[in-house]
């Protein structure tokens, strides 16, 4: 006597959409990626944006100076430059009357 | 290697887990409306939906490891798993945190769908709306890239797709766009079961 299996005899299932499962994953991972690349690209160039922008290093440079007697003497002096803010954008040139 | 990379991929594996959530949902919103009117076809949509679901379940973990591993952000185990347990908005990181187990809730049960009462299945597969939308919130309130206008833009988008198909599912009905002539296709099994 023989007794059939019923879930030998039920059909594997096929993945119906098996393009559709590759592009969902090959999408979902290369996105994933490019989002985290551009994420760290983004926040190196701000990084380094701020660097740029941060206080200047003090300089040393060297002064000259002429003593009461007439004699010199070169020392060096630290100096902290200071930002100079950029100039004002020039006003446009309007026409005036003139008396 | 970069110190903050852990953060990075935080960030880029939400991101992506939230979309293939929004797509899961939609994707099984198309399924049950049949608005596609068979094109592609039910079987199709099934398998992809399943699919997409479990994308979902797969990058939201890496979501949670790239949290824990980054040493940027101070995550626990303890304040990824458990609701207002950590100091950084905790409201924000609660609701993803229900989202996450909504959505590991619907994938076991689906995967363990033909075991438990269908009724069992249909109550926890309707969570996956609140879990969507619980996710959704979680990404605009907690996200550091949610100023983003291209992010917002799919939040925006995917929000009024889900809402417009479920207002279409609501009121016309579960298969409303099947044809008065049934075919084998129109009728095939598999559609059913979402």
């Amino acid at each position: 006597m023989t007794e059939s299996n019923p879930r030998a005899a039920r059909p594997r299932r096929q993945h119906a959409a098996i393009g559709g499962r590759v592009l969902a994953a090959g999408l979902s991972a290369s996105g994933a990626l490019a989002l985290t690349a551009a994420l760290a690209t983004t926040t190196t160039t701000t990084a380094k944006a701020s660097t740029v922008a941060a206080a200047p290093a003090p300089q040393t440079i060297v002064v000259r100076v002429v003593l009461a007697d007439g004699r010199e003497a070169l020392t060096p002096v630290a100096v902290t430059p200071i930002p100079v803010p950029a100039a004002p954008a020039a006003r446009p040139v309007t026409a005036s009357k003139t008396s | 290697m970069d110190p903050k990379l852990g953060w990075y991929v935080a960030r880029s594996t939400g991101i992506t887990a939230w979309a293939l959530i929004a797509l899961a949902v939609i994707w099984g919103l198309l399924l049950t409306t049949r608005v596609l009117q068979g094109h592609p076809t039910p079987k199709w949509l099934l398998d992809l939906h399943r699919f997409l679901g479990a994308l979902a379940v797969v990058f939201t973990g890496i979501h949670l490891g790239g949290l824990v591993a980054d040493n940027y952000t101070h995550f626990g185990v303890a304040d990824l798993l458990v609701p207002f347990a950590g100091s950084w908005k905790p409201g924000a990181v609660a609701l993803g945190i229900a989202g996450f187990y909504l959505l590991v809730a619907v994938e076991i049960s689906s995967l363990l769908m033909r075991r438990i009462p269908r009724v069992w299945w249909r109550h926890i597969h309707m969570t996956s709306f609140v879990a969507y939308w619980a996710t959704t919130l979680h990404g605009v309130t907690a996200g550091t890239d949610s100023s983003n206008r291209v992010l917002l833009a799919a939040y925006v988008g995917s929000a009024v797709t889900i809402t417009f198909l479920t207002a279409y599912r609501v009121m016309v009905g579960r298969g409303a766009a099947r044809p008065s002539t049934r075919t084998p296709t129109a009728v095939a099994p598999a559609t059913t079961s979402a």
